[in-house]
């Protein structure tokens, strides 16, 4: 019987045999194998300390010597503070005030490159992608000139003496541009390529079907760019939310970090740490995961829904 | 433990004025001085088993090897035995107490045997047991400390440390404008009396501010406001704040929005973009800052050489500190405490270490002898055979004049430390997020004093018992 199929259909027959030497063999262990040294690691070094940290938010601890045992104090002190409050603030203005128009715009420059009217593509891919390859202290420290008060290029080309940077509702602003500029081109190849992986057979069809640009974009483009999106929205998120550097150089002076008025939650952290208060960083790290992790599961929920 | 050559890179807070401070001033200063040969260096060490010993500094390890090779130079006798090796504490000074709180969670392993430090971590690094008493073997060189010194050396009774550097408040101004508009330093006493010359400066010259204050001020501006009061301090050790009830924080936020509103201000926080174009553009009069800033006023203004002049600050606030200052405190894990306390005390407590210190760093001795020693020096250097003429206008000796340290000397008379507790870092960045909702007229004064507190309250309880 088997000797037949063999003949028949080798193919089935190699199956059936693999089939026989898993159940003979049991679960190949090749696979974990591979990946035992990435969940090693990540257990030692992520999901380890992880646990260690959750651990010590329930604990003053400065870090070496006694640790007592507080509860939820931590917690309690943390959203007590009103400091924690404006950060968050300020960490969901920067990513509400900039996720949507970059987002947009890296999703058109990457259809107007990837159609057909574009020439010179080979240009505009890396002139859209270079603001990424700068450093974030050179990017902020050109931004710093660029938007200086009295002695700013823009202000002298304005003739205005505008206190962009001074001003903290106005330097919120500049945080936003510098987030679109930095992130804009990342976005822009993330798009190209979700764009370049649609079936041009099914544009072809469309087309034939006698569908505009217009309608073969928002019926056939977007939604098939849903999973784009969804990474593009939810990544952007993590990593705002968890935004350090940019609003520190770009506000903060002499190194030190940024007025409060335009701090992200990261620089609670920070203070924490530097002053020995490890039990209050960890449990502000802790508030920062819950709050990413229900904005992603939101984000999640959303493009489910929509897609049902 | 991070080796020489393995530090990070990074830049923050005050350690970047501190480091390129030291880095700018230290290059200009120790170009101007004379060669070391022309100090006497009686030998100081007796004959001894060799030995190593280890400072941990931030900055990298590049930083502060050159200090070795000069202490080296200096005490040849001592360097035949003794060898020091620098070990990078990384970039910033907080990233090197967060190593050090590592090595103590680890039972000591990996300490150095000797390690700078800022004057405000002194109180836990103190109480944690970490510093050993230097107090016996302070004595001799007690006597010759300036007071400023002594108090950075100090915690509760005992010397734990050995001084390195005192920041002390120096009113930088502009002599001719000042001249100008008829202002002598010497004559302000009062605050009102600066607010006045403040407007007589701004009339005499519509282009120029007496001095500049953004609606941000930078952190050492409250350090070098508070330690006006001797008897100011955030809380006791029962955990009880005054935030509210010492008229030194009302006052701190109180000058600084009359500053910041009487119109006598350039509206520009240190270190914006637009501060540093402000001086060479003859914006700021003057500077109300720390001693650090010698050798960054002719970096930025070459063209005003000869037009600066150094003076005590006004006499309402002439007393304190920008930020104290540093030291250096020996391990109570070290092996070899006597060996590290002969390096220190060679380094910073000796008049040749003190001038070879100098010649590094551009930071004055810590000591009367080594300041007497340094005034007999400067008046006598010569422009170093390797220095180009165009760096060696720009030394502070020519920029200001050859008494320019007279000055710096008779600031550090003035210096008070201010007791600092194991929650500064907290403290401030809490009262500089309510000083800055008042100068932007979001709270009142009574509200922002109070709101300090209260947060102070809530998210540092007792700033003792960290």
């Amino acid at each position: 019987m088997v000797k037949s199929e063999s003949l028949s259909c080798p193919v089935s027959n190699l199956t059936a045999q693999s089939n026989l030497r898993k159940r003979r063999n049991g679960p190949s262990l090749v696979p974990y194998l591979f990946i035992f040294p990435f969940v090693l690691f990540f257990i030692i070094l992520f999901v380890g300390p992880a646990f260690y940290s959750l651990y010590l938010s329930f604990f003053r601890y400065a870090g070496y010597g006694e640790s007592v045992w507080v509860g939820l104090d931590n917690y309690r002190a943390v959203l007590q503070y009103n400091i924690f409050w404006i950060a968050l603030k300020n960490i969901f203005f920067y990513w509400m005030a900039h996720a949507i128009p970059m987002m947009a715009l890296a999703f058109g420059l990457a259809v107007l490159v990837n159609s057909k009217l574009a020439r010179y593509r080979n240009v505009f891919k890396p002139l859209i992608y270079m603001p990424q390859i700068i450093a974030t202290v050179a990017a902020a420290l050109i931004f710093q000139n660029f938007f200086g008060t009295q002695y700013g290029i823009l202000n002298r080309i304005l003739g205005a003496e505008i206190p962009w940077l001074s001003d903290m509702d106005l330097a919120r602003w500049v945080i936003v541009i510098f987030l679109i500029w930095r992130g804009l081109g990342y976005w822009f190849v993330i798009f190209l390529a979700g764009l370049t992986s649609i079936n041009p057979e099914i544009m072809e069809a469309a087309t034939v079907d006698g569908a505009t640009a217009w309608r073969r974009m928002v019926y056939v483009t977007i939604p098939l760019m849903r999973n784009s999106f969804l990474f593009a929205f939810v990544v952007d998120g993590v990593v705002t939310l968890r935004l350090f550097a940019e609003p520190n150089i770009l506000v903060g002076k002499a190194g030190a970090l940024a007025s409060v008025q335009v701090a992200p939650v990261l620089n609670l952290v920070i203070e924490y740490i530097r002053s020995a208060r490890f039990g209050m960083a960890a449990a502000t790290g802790w508030i920062l995961f819950l709050v990413i992790a229900i904005i992603s599961w939101l984000q999640f929920r959303l493009f489910r829904q929509e897609e049902g | 433990m991070i080796t020489q050559g393995k530090q990070d890179r990074g830049i923050t807070r005050r350690d970047f004025l501190r480091l390129a401070g030291l880095g700018v001033g230290g290059v200009a200063l120790a170009a101007c001085a004379p060669k070391l040969t022309e100090v006497a260096t009686p030998p100081t060490a007796a004959v001894m088993q060799p030995t190593t010993i280890t400072w941990q500094s931030w900055g990298g390890a590049d930083r502060f090897t050159p200090l070795i090779e000069a202490w080296a130079k200096t005490y040849p006798d001592t360097a035949k035995w003794l060898t020091v090796q620098a070990v990078s504490g990384g970039q910033q000074d907080t990233e090197m107490y967060q190593q050090l709180r590592t090595a103590l969670a680890a039972g000591g392993e990996g300490l150095p045997d000797f390690f700078e430090a800022n004057v405000d971590v002194v109180p836990e690094f103190a109480t944690r047991g970490l510093m050993v008493d230097l107090t016996d073997k302070m004595q001799p060189f007690v006597g010759d400390l300036i007071p400023g010194a002594l108090q950075l050396a100090s915690f509760k009774d005992k010397i734990v440390a050995v001084p390195t550097q005192v920041k002390s408040k120096v009113w930088y101004y502009r002599k001719d404008l000042f001249d100008a508009a008829g202002i002598d330093p010497a004559k302000i006493k009062s605050f009102d009396n600066l607010i006045e010359a403040g407007n007589i400066y701004h009339a005499k010259h519509p282009d120029s501010y007496i001095i500049n204050i953004g609606p941000q001020p930078i952190h050492y501006w409250y350090g070098e406001i508070l330690t006006t009061w001797d008897d100011i301090r955030f809380a006791d050790e029962n955990g009880k704040w005054f935030v509210t009830e010492h008229p030194g924080f009302a006052s701190l936020l109180d000058w600084t929005k009359k500053i910041y509103d009487s119109g006598i201000a350039f509206k520009t926080d240190d270190w914006s973009s637009d501060w540093q174009p402000a001086v060479s553009d003859g914006k700021i009069g003057s500077f109300l800052i720390g001693s650090w800033m010698t050798s960054f006023i002719p970096q930025f203004a070459p063209a005003q050489k000869g037009q600066w002049g150094l003076a005590l600050w006004p006499e309402f606030s002439r007393e304190g500190s920008e930020a104290g200052g540093a030291v250096v405190g020996i391990s109570k894990f070290s092996k070899n405490v006597d060996a590290a306390f002969e390096f220190c005390s060679e380094f910073w407590l000796k008049p040749e270490g003190s001038i070879a210190w100098w010649q590094a760093t551009g930071l004055a001795p810590m000591t009367k002898s080594g300041q007497s020693a340094l005034k007999e020096l400067i008046p006598n250097m010569q422009k170093p055979a390797e220095m180009s003429d165009e760096d060696w206008e720009l030394a502070p000796v020519n920029y200001y004049g050859a008494s320019f340290m007279d000055s710096i000397f008779e600031t550090m008379d003035h210096v008070r430390i201010f007791p600092y507790d194991m929650s500064y870092a907290a403290e401030l960045t809490i009262l500089r997020q309510h000083t800055e909702a008042y100068l932007a007229g979001t709270e009142s004064l009574q509200d922002a004093l109070a709101g300090a507190q209260a947060d102070m309250e809530s998210q540092i309880g007792n700033p003792y018992n960290i």
